[in-house]
């Protein structure tokens, strides 16, 4: 642990001033473990891809509720990487499953966000007190200055829109942005000194 | 030639002033001036739904997020290790669904050495850390999956999300599960508001695993961050004074 | 009555959305569109890059948020093309070849000739860590294109090695790639970037627009049909348009209604109870 907690110190330690310095040593030793990353990232999709092969495999031994969907997983999961694989992500194969499959079933879900936000809307967007009346009004006042109709009800819908997104949103985001940001300073500054070790699967 | 990269300067020294509070926050709660913290209602709550989980027989949904090794995701798996220990105490059980390749064996340990940490390592199923798909949306379209079949009494969502934070915590709702969530993404934060039942914001959400941890140095960093925000006003209300008055001073310094 | 309006089953909101944003797809209502400033901004910028400039593109959406982010690909390709200006295709999500592949076949009649008028270094895993390394190396950090061909061979690379060879970066971004890129190049380089953002990543953009850290960006679907509209060459984001209008109108109606089903009720259990 001790050991692991070392490496963590002084490989953060050289990211951090490859940022902030401008040393031919130090670059040289950010590009490795850049690429290092990479390399472990590339290592962790084989990790990630076991444990769901694992998952569903036995899900489809034992005959568990719903094993025909992780049958069609994992033949999907072996054809695409065959495809991928073999063809090349560029080849005519591989436009197949991304124009037939992968590119209609995402524009799909992200769709469906349209019919979620309308019934979260109605449920939510209650002016109930002060605060929420406001609320209401300014989402209102945004959609509104956002699609062309609104310019049509009234033309300073968009005017109004713009100064909401740049004057009082752009405050609240402003002080989101600067809060979290010292607070993953906060987060980093407990990762390398130990006292915050979940990376190295948690513990006090 | 400077050793300074370019307009990095100025970032430097804020970055050391930064990191300087910090550390001497964290000196002091060593040495024994452990600061006091308000209670996060989000927090108090994970106990409650894993309480409930465990009456109604049914399992917890839990994400770190959708981030690879971010500051959240690192937040969300500090609060991890106390949901799964919670989880592992009340002998209820937990699903964690994860995103990135990454997270997935660091997600795994802390379920597993927090089982052990209860002394209940066989309870420990593999199957509880799960990854999903590194897609976006086919991982959004899995976990809805497992939380409608599996029935989920709590579902708990602590990291940094994107579009799918809608998708998961309205079926979270639909399935009538206490929700509790908290990211530092500011667009998606709204729909947390909208459908869950506690959201941790921003800076809560780094804050949130130090607070339910009780852990004096990790009280005392999140002290010290409080300094570094009196910096930052600093910072803000002499640059607002001081280019009003047409002085470029801060301004220049900045541009280091 | 107000009862059954306040627990509405959600299918009918549903469908009544599903009807209004379909029916401007077969009956455009040609809705007038009037230019951002934020729009304008990129337009202006990229308008007043000389010939022969190069534009590095980061194509890093999802096949789901292709719907408002791909329209402007093609329409900053058609300008860029129009301009005689470099362009270099690349991305950090995993489907950018393809959508570049599309936006080229789609930008029109310029014929671009690959390796002279653009590359396209396809996808590259490591996120901000890839942004780091290309600031300071393109040719180690992608060593080959998209179809495998070293970059090296490509006459149009040749002068293109580090960030300040780079006279604009645009992040076609539904995630969060504009901040590795705010970061890593325009803090450290000064690269200007720019950036064409799903609309609900605006927001949380504008404060480096205000800074000046982005030169300009465009606000989703409406982002799109403005640059259309600003290289005069109307397209799919136009057409598409109305759908917006007339499915912010109906949100805004279920909210009003969830409203005054709302106090209805709370009014008439004020009654009962006094």
């Amino acid at each position: 642990m001790r050991f692991a907690q070392a490496i963590t110190l002084v490989f953060a330690l050289i990211l951090l001033m490859q940022f902030f310095l401008e040393v031919p040593a130090i670059e040289t030793a950010g590009g490795h473990l850049t690429s290092w990353n990479i390399v472990i990232a590339a290592f962790a999709m084989g990790l990630a891809a076991f444990n769901l092969i694992r998952i569903h495999l036995k899900r489809v031994q034992l005959k568990r509720g719903n094993w025909i969907s992780s049958a069609i997983l994992l033949i999907v999961l072996v054809v695409q990487t065959f495809v991928g694989l073999y063809f090349g992500d560029n080849s005519a194969q591989y436009k197949v499953f991304f124009d037939g499959i992968i590119s209609p079933l995402g524009a799909t879900m992200y769709a469906m966000l349209a019919f979620w936000i309308a019934s979260a809307a109605f449920r939510a967007f209650k002016a109930r007190t002060l605060d929420a009346t406001i609320l209401l009004c300014v989402g209102i006042i945004v959609m509104l200055g956002n699609a062309p109709i609104g310019e049509i009800i009234w033309s300073q819908f968009p005017a109004l829109r713009s100064w909401l997104m740049t004057v009082p949103a752009m405050a609240a985001v402003r002080a989101l942005y600067i809060g979290a940001a010292i607070g993953g300073i906060a987060v980093g500054v407990r990762v390398l000194l130990g006292i915050e070790r979940g990376h190295l699967g948690g513990g006090e | 030639m400077s050793i300074f990269a370019p307009k990095q300067f100025f970032a430097l020294i804020s970055f050391i002033i930064m990191v300087g509070l910090v550390l001497y926050k964290v000196q002091q709660a060593r040495n024994g001036k452990v600061p006091t913290i308000r209670k996060i209602a989000g927090l108090e709550a994970i106990e409650e739904a894993v309480g409930r989980a465990t009456e109604m027989g049914r399992p917890i949904h839990y994400t770190p997020g959708t981030g690879n090794l971010v500051a959240a995701t690192f937040a969300g798996l500090e609060v991890l290790g106390l949901a799964a220990r919670t989880v592992a105490r009340y002998g209820a059980q937990i699903i964690v669904t994860i995103r990135r390749p990454l997270v997935l064996p660091i997600a795994d340990e802390i379920v597993r050495n927090s089982y052990m940490a209860e002394g209940i390592v066989e309870s420990y199923s593999p199957d509880s850390v799960r990854y999903i798909s590194s897609e976006q949306f086919a991982y959004a379209a899995g976990v809805m999956g497992i939380m409608s079949r599996e029935k989920i009494a709590a579902n708990i969502m602590l990291g940094y999300f994107l579009a799918e934070s809608l998708m998961l915590s309205e079926t979270g709702f639909k399935m009538g599960a206490i929700q509790i969530a908290g990211t530092d993404n500011r667009s998606q934060v709204p729909f947390f508001v909208a459908t869950c039942d506690y959201v941790l914001i921003g800076e809560e959400l780094f804050a949130a695993g130090a607070v339910a941890s009780g852990n004096p140095l990790k009280l005392g960093s999140i002290a010290g961050q409080d300094l570094g925000k009196i910096y930052a006003i600093l910072l803000l209300v002499i640059g607002s004074v001081t280019v009003n008055l047409g002085l470029n001073f801060l301004v220049d310094l900045m541009s280091k | 009555m107000l009862e059954k309006i306040q627990k509405m089953d959600q299918r009918i909101i549903y469908l009544v959305l599903l009807i209004a944003l379909s029916f401007p797809m077969f009956r455009p209502l040609g809705l007038p569109v009037s230019i951002g400033q934020t729009s304008q901004d990129l337009y202006d910028f990229i308008d007043q890059l000389d010939p022969g400039s190069v534009v590095v593109l980061s194509i890093d959406y999802s096949p789901g948020a292709a719907a408002q982010i791909h329209p402007q690909t093609i329409a900053i390709t058609k300008h860029l093309l129009s301009k005689k200006i470099k362009i270099v295709y690349m991305g950090l999500v995993q489907y950018a070849s393809q959508f570049t592949t599309d936006a080229i076949a789609k930008a029109g009649d310029y014929n671009p000739v690959y390796g002279q008028d653009y590359v396209d270094l396809g996808f590259k895993p490591g996120e901000e860590a890839t942004v780091s390394a290309m600031s300071k190396d393109i040719h180690a950090t992608f060593v080959t294109d998209s179809d495998g061909t070293a970059i090296a061979e490509l006459p149009m690379m040749a002068d293109i090695k580090t960030a300040s060879d780079i006279d604009l970066v645009i992040a076609f971004d539904s995630g969060g790639t504009r901040h590795w890129y705010v970061g890593q190049m325009q803090a450290l380089y000064g690269t200007p970037v720019g950036c064409a953002l799903n609309s609900v990543n605006v927001t949380n953009t504008m404060p480096y627009y205000d800074a000046g850290q982005v030169i300009g960006l465009l606000n989703g679907l409406r982002g799109a049909a403005e640059y259309e509209a600003l290289i005069g060459d109307p397209g799919e984001a136009t057409i598409n348009l109305d759908s917006i209008s007339s499915g912010h109108l109906v949100i805004i109606l279920f909210i009003l209604f969830g409203n005054i089903a709302y106090f209805g009720l709370r009014n008439s259990n004020k009654r009962k109870e006094a």
